[in-house]
């Protein structure tokens, strides 16, 4: 049998251009399997990373997928508010450790600008246990102060001390309604996260009731004596409400009760969602597209096999004189369908080695580009042992598709006997 | 005088069409060297692969080494055909990605019974002592496709007769000669199988190397089947 593959891999390489294109498609199919599984992988985990030791989200009652989204995904709208009252009146619960607010609705060139005060850069954890740190600057504390996520500050060119203006609502590019009067000032910079916080800005809670503070039913006052940016100061505003808020609770178990508590809230409806039951819940959404990503690959791969079936057994006409030469000197059907499988193996085998090798290339070229742009970190981790086992199950399956030419080359030689064609 | 080939009533036909070959009565002893000739077409080539054990004849009775043929399972033929018998075809006889060397070992290399006792140096050795012999011992390093037709056809019979097989069948392997290098091919191959013990069954349409061979059948005169 080493035999035989020592003469299937001198038959393989006399064809070398088939060869090595079967293996190359072998490995191109191999590697895009492994690199979905890859890309699958390193969302799931940028993605259930993105907030941790949060025992609660809480917001307007209505879909918790939706919550989650626009709280910690920094995607979609919230559909109501919360008022303050409320927001207090969970914040002095004596199950709760701690307590994060958000206000939403402003955006600055697409990029979202969430308000929130000093707890987001004290308790907010993400990848287990990092917390938020400044490369540059400190906590925004005045009215106008704004910190702004990393990617966010190098995408739209911002260091420390530039004004911006922030646009009212969520928009791409410049929006209807522009804050042109009250213009922020960069005061920090945060370091890379990995998160959506990389590509957001961050105010203060008083920032936010300050660019509206004029307003009326979501539009600016037509009368416009109030707004003068300078004389509003930090103590006089009063924060009416906020878009959704994280719970720290002091344990694992009271957070239960506090949700229970916050999702009977009678005066205002509100719902808590633990973060992990959420992200999973999303998650299930999403995998129907990594399913059909998946399938896809699966059959990416089975196609790959089968060219390679086609190229072994094309290339059956042109070896009929080889074959009646093994046959004359004594191989009989066993060697002759062996050398076959054999070539099958060598090809799908080389085309594994490759695709392998083709997957953990491709990944560290990319690596710092899903990062940068898709937020998706995609670790160079060994394969698993599932991986390992669909290797094998591919070289089995290889080795098996490969009778039908092995069978065709035996019956050309039953055909041929020994004339030889050529 | 120990009968090699011993053929009796022997039928071949492809499909359902009348006889190709049907041959009553057909011996060949141990160490005979037999001249077969006869127009092409007649079903020499069809003979050959059935005293090969490539194709499979039904009826009548052809015993091989003292083994019968009709109904043996392929896998007893194919090994018998491995280990005891050479073959020579008329061109094209070496694989053409394997160098000399290893096209001469293969059939010792497929069939461990071919190789007898010997072990891997002793294999060479004596592949070396036969290459010589058939002087072709400077070019074993050399690709099949590298070397002259006379070369490949020596090459041939270095494979054939390697592990001493008892049986040495070659299929016109001159017609691609020019008539020198075809006398000096028989002499290699006659004093090589003489010094073996080699059975030979040697086919031809070339009447002038009849001369050289001690026993000549024309099929014709023994094939039945009119064709």
């Amino acid at each position: 049998m080493i035999y035989l593959f020592k003469i299937a891999s001198q038959s393989l390489w006399n064809r070398k251009i088939s060869t090595l294109l079967t293996i190359f498609s072998i490995a191109m199919s191999i590697m895009l399997f492994l690199g979905v599984e890859r890309v699958r992988q390193g969302a799931k985990e940028s993605f259930s990373n993105t907030i941790s030791k949060t025992d609660l989200v809480v917001g307007a009652r209505g879909s918790e997928i939706q919550l989650l989204l626009y709280t910690v995904f920094h995607m979609g709208n919230a559909t109501n508010n919360i008022s303050w009252h409320t927001y207090n009146h969970f914040k002095n619960n004596s199950d709760v450790a701690w307590t994060i607010p958000f206000s939403l609705g402003d955006s600055y060139n697409g990029h979202r600008v969430i308000a929130t005060d000093q707890n987001f850069y004290l308790h907010y954890q993400f990848f287990g246990n990092k917390k938020i740190e400044f490369k540059e600057g400190n906590t925004p504390n005045d009215i106008y102060d704004v910190a702004l996520g990393a990617e966010m500050a190098t995408k739209e060119n911002l260091k420390l001390g530039d004004n911006i203006a922030l646009t009212h609502g969520i928009s791409e590019g410049l929006g209807i309604l522009i804050h042109k009067d009250k213009p922020f000032t960069v005061t920090a910079i945060l370091k890379e996260t990995g998160t959506p916080i990389d590509r957001a800005a961050f105010i203060t809670l008083e920032g936010m009731e300050a660019i509206h503070i004029d307003w009326q039913n979501g539009v600016p006052a037509i009368n416009k004596k109030n707004a003068n940016t300078q004389k509003i100061k930090k103590e006089d505003i009063k924060i009416e409400q906020i878009t959704s808020f994280l719970i720290g609770a002091n344990s694992r178990i009271s957070s239960l009760s506090l949700q229970r508590e916050i999702n009977n809230y009678k005066k205002e409806p509100i719902m808590g969602v633990i973060p992990g039951v959420a992200l999973s819940q999303l998650w299930e959404t999403v995998s129907y597209a990594e399913t059909a990503l998946q399938i896809v690959s699966i059959f990416v791969v089975i196609i790959g096999l089968i060219g390679m079936m086609v190229s072994l057994y094309t290339s059956l006409e042109s070896r009929r004189r080889e074959m009646a030469i093994l046959r004359a000197i004594g191989a009989g059907r066993i060697v002759i369908v062996h050398l076959l499988v054999a070539e099958a193996i060598f090809l799908s085998f080389s085309g594994c080695l490759f695709g392998v090798f083709f997957c953990y290339f491709f990944v560290a070229c990319i690596q710092s580009l899903l990062l940068q742009n898709l937020g998706i970190l995609i670790s160079l981790t060994a394969l698993s042992f599932h991986e390992y086992l669909y290797l094998i199950f591919v070289v089995i399956l290889s080795a098996l598709i490969s009778h039908i030419p092995a069978i065709k080359a035996y019956r050309n030689s039953l055909i041929d006997g020994l004339s030889i064609r050529t | 005088m120990n009968p090699i080939i011993k053929l009796k009533n022997l039928k071949y036909s492809y499909k359902k069409e009348k006889n190709i070959l049907d041959i009553s009565d057909f011996t060949v002893n141990e160490g005979e060297k037999i001249f077969l000739y006869g127009p092409s077409g007649c079903g020499k080539t069809t003979l050959l692969s059935i005293l090969a054990g490539i194709i499979p004849a039904k009826e009548g009775s052809l015993k091989i080494f003292g083994t019968e043929f009709i109904g043996a399972k392929n896998s007893l033929k194919d090994s018998i055909r491995g280990s005891q018998m050479g073959y020579i075809f008329q061109m094209f006889n070496l694989i053409p990605y394997l160098n000399v060397l290893d096209n001469i070992l293969l059939p010792c290399k497929l069939n461990f019974k071919r190789r007898e006792d010997m072990d891997k140096k002793s294999l060479i050795i004596k592949c070396k002592e036969i290459s010589k012999a058939l002087n072709i011992d400077n070019i074993l390093t050399k690709k099949a496709n590298e070397i002259s037709v006379g070369q490949q056809q020596r090459v041939a019979a270095a494979r054939a007769l390697l592990g001493s097989p008892k049986l040495i069948i070659a299929d016109e392997p001159t017609s691609s000669l020019d008539s020198d290098a075809r006398e000096l091919f028989l002499e290699n191959l006659f004093s090589q199988c003489e010094a073996q013990k080699t059975t030979l069954i040697f086919v031809s349409h070339d009447k002038s190397l009849m001369k050289f061979f001690p026993r000549h059948i024309a099929l014709p005169d023994i094939n039945r089947a009119k064709l």
